[in-house]
């Protein structure tokens, strides 16, 4: 009996002192540990991302994602690299991005046509252009620094029987896409569940879910996104297939001649 | 999905493709078919450790230009690579530009010309055999080409895409009403002595894409040699009776650099080119130098400044500025000193990528002559995509030289259209 009381308690003991210390967290912390939660040294993952249109008429993209963080060396926060790899159509089409930690600082931005067999220069300040068709801007795909943001805990709310932390994240600049960001985060795996974007006239843009997370070496990850453009009625779906963090990735995967390449050495 | 993938051992083969129709009706008086092709593209890809092979062939069928029923193999080869350097053997296209739609650095493989601009750019660059290496670190990298195989350009002379004959005008611009006699192209033959090679230092500084270029390889596009035969008439002397012309492939040392730089929401981009001796052709002034083939030797210069910006977040605005220049220039010279183009692309992405128009102008502002093209992609489904388009030449019929010349075709106005099946 007294085995299944310390059984009981620890967990409670335990719950309600990260309850106390939890308590005192601010926005700001808050999404510092999300952000942090997504610090890992490399990542590895293939995906598959379902486009919906209004009309139900699906289309599908196989995309192969490489990522780097360097830590502020040289000034560079991560690198990343995306292939597609289907449909045959933009088979092959690549994205270098190399974004730094100076919020001042513009992501450089290679893109590689395979129909042109060119590497052309992406404007940096393109980050409110949808992702190949996706429901993402470059900017939700990338790394956002988090004092691009001022973060205000609105309290906690429960999404899908879920308790979780309900912060308001509005942009510091004045040309970001959106007006402000509200995140639904699930404490302790700090993990979003949901987020909403609303536009400049306040309006809700789209709206993001996670869903089915799991536990791959040592960190939470939501195996599916989901993100529902109201303002355009589609969707994107991306299911993760493969990921693999803090594996060996060599600085050389991060350049234009892989990107050229198209295959990773 | 139905492309296939077989693995053998470690190694993967991919089969992938497309199946599409091209067809291209004049928009004016005869209203004939400028192209009715049919193609069957088959890509193969194979994947190992540090190996990748690549091999695409077509399968071809045009029923406008005669006996074109045709397998070519466009590009086949191997890649062997390392943390620091990459091999790439066999047939393929290298590209060294940074210009949309005009050749300045990207010269490095010849150009099929015998439908103008009709096909794609990847089409209308050859693939050509040879070995590329490059040494790479970082974002730095040294490509250096041996290129074996000389491939001229494929242009027409006759036809409903036959260039002006530039040699048929200079003879006839000397005065010379004689028979013209032309000879098959001399091609030069594979050798150690004919490799052609290039250099190519990429680097990354400052927030620049900088590449610094060298060449040394054979005009592509034929020089036309002029032999004048002669009889010597009693009083009058030496009297022309007739023109040889032949087609050559001269040797040109090219330098060349390009840089692409982002500043805010643009993108500037920028290449020169500069050969010490290109051959022009020209009037000579007297016999004495009908000898000379009719060709005089100049250096050449060409530049581009063009900027990418995004007006929308679904409209893009490219535009290009591009001059080329006859240096140490000599008023007998058919080529004008100074030629001028320029370029305006507007790209939209519409209802998630689907729905891709596009307008692309080319003006030649020497020559007052213009290609302009407007296009819409519909991408149906994943697998299937309908293209329309039209295009619109027009200006000087006579324009001869520069690279494009658009008012030779001003009567070949055409709409066209694609059905691309990819599988």
């Amino acid at each position: 009996m007294k085995r299944l009381i310390s059984m009981l308690m620890i967990p409670l003991v335990v719950g309600l002192f990260s309850s106390i210390s939890l308590a005192q967290l601010t926005g700001r912390d808050i999404m510092e540990k999300v952000s942090e939660r997504g610090n890992v040294k490399t990542e590895f993952g293939k995906s598959k991302m379902t486009l919906i249109n209004n009309k139900g008429k699906i289309r599908e993209r196989e995309v192969i994602r490489y990522q780097k963080s360097y830590n502020g060396k040289d000034g560079i926060d991560t690198k990343a690299l995306i292939f597609f790899e289907y449909p045959a159509d933009i088979r092959g089409t690549g994205l270098l991005l190399w974004s730094y930690q100076a919020t001042d600082k513009d992501d450089d931005r290679w893109l590689y046509l395979p129909a042109l067999k060119k590497i052309r220069r992406i404007a940096g300040e393109s980050k409110n252009e949808y992702f190949m068709g996706t429901d993402f801007t470059y900017d939700d795909m990338g790394d956002r620094n988090i004092d691009e943001d001022t973060h205000k805990l609105l309290g906690r709310e429960k999404i899908d029987g879920v308790e979780c932390y309900k912060v308001e994240s509005v942009p510091v600049g004045k040309d970001d896409q959106y007006a402000k960001k509200i995140t639904w985060v699930i404490p302790e795996k700090w993990v979003f569940q949901k987020v909403e974007f609303y536009d400049k006239n306040g309006k809700l843009q789209k709206v993001l879910t996670a869903s089915d997370v799991r536990e791959v070496n040592g960190i939470w990850t939501p195996f599916v996104l989901f993100m529902d453009n109201l303002s355009k009625t589609h969707q994107t779906r991306i299911e993760i297939q493969e990921v693999k963090y803090n594996g060996e990735l060599n600085d050389q995967i991060f350049t234009q001649t892989t990107l050229q390449r198209g295959n990773v050495q | 999905m139905l492309c296939g993938i077989i693995r053998l051992g470690y190694a993967e083969v991919q089969f992938h493709g497309y199946v599409m129709n091209h067809s291209a009706i004049r928009d004016q008086s005869p209203y004939d078919a400028l192209l009715l092709r049919n193609r069957l593209r088959l890509n193969s890809e194979l994947t190992g450790d540090n190996v990748y092979a690549y091999a695409s062939v077509d399968f071809l069928n045009d029923a406008v230009v005669g006996d074109s029923t045709a397998l070519n193999l466009r590009e086949a080869y191997l890649d062997v690579y390392s943390s620091w350097v990459d091999f790439r053997v066999g047939k393929q296209q290298v590209v060294w530009g940074k210009a949309d739609g005009y050749f300045i650095n990207d010269i490095v493989n010849p150009l099929d010309l015998s439908l103008f601009l009709l096909q794609d750019f990847d089409d209308i660059r050859m693939a050509t055999t040879m070995l590329n290496t490059k040494i790479h670190h970082g974002n730095n990298s040294l490509e250096v080409l041996v290129i074996p195989e000389f491939k001229p350009m494929k242009i027409n002379y006759s036809g409903n895409w036959g260039f002006n004959r530039p040699d048929s005008f200079n003879i006839a611009a000397a005065n010379l009403n004689i028979p013209i006699v032309y000879n098959t192209d001399e091609l030069p033959k594979s050798s150690l002595r004919n490799l052609e090679y290039g250099l190519k230092l990429n680097t990354f500084l400052l927030g620049t894409d900088i590449s610094l270029i060298y060449l040394k390889a054979r005009e592509d596009k034929p020089v036309m040699q002029k032999e004048i035969e002669f009889i010597t008439m009693p009083v009058v002397g030496l009297v022309p009776t007739g023109v040889q012309v032949t087609p050559t492939h001269p040797w040109f040392t090219f330098y060349g650099l390009n840089f692409s730089r982002p500043f805010g929401a643009f993108v500037f981009r920028g290449e020169g080119g500069y050969y010490p001796k290109r051959y022009f052709d020209f009037i000579p002034p007297d016999f004495s130098q009908l000898n000379s083939g009719l060709l005089k030797e100049k250096p050449f210069l060409q530049g581009m400044l063009g900027m990418d910006y995004q007006l929308t977040s679904q409209i893009d605005l490219s535009v290009q500025g591009i001059q080329e220049r006859v240096l140490d220039y000599e008023e007998a010279i058919m080529t004008d000193e100074v030629n001028t183009i320029s370029s305006l692309m507007l790209r939209g992405s519409f209802a998630n990528d689907t729905v891709l128009p596009l307008w692309l102008m080319l003006y030649d502002i020497t020559n007052k002559s213009y290609q302009s093209r407007v296009s819409l992609d519909w991408k149906y489904s994943d697998s299937f995509t309908i293209t329309v388009g039209t295009d619109i030449l027009g200006g000087d019929k006579e324009t001869t030289y520069g690279q494009f010349n658009f008012g030779q075709f001003d009567k070949n106005d055409n709409l066209y259209l694609k059905l691309v099946f990819g599988f």
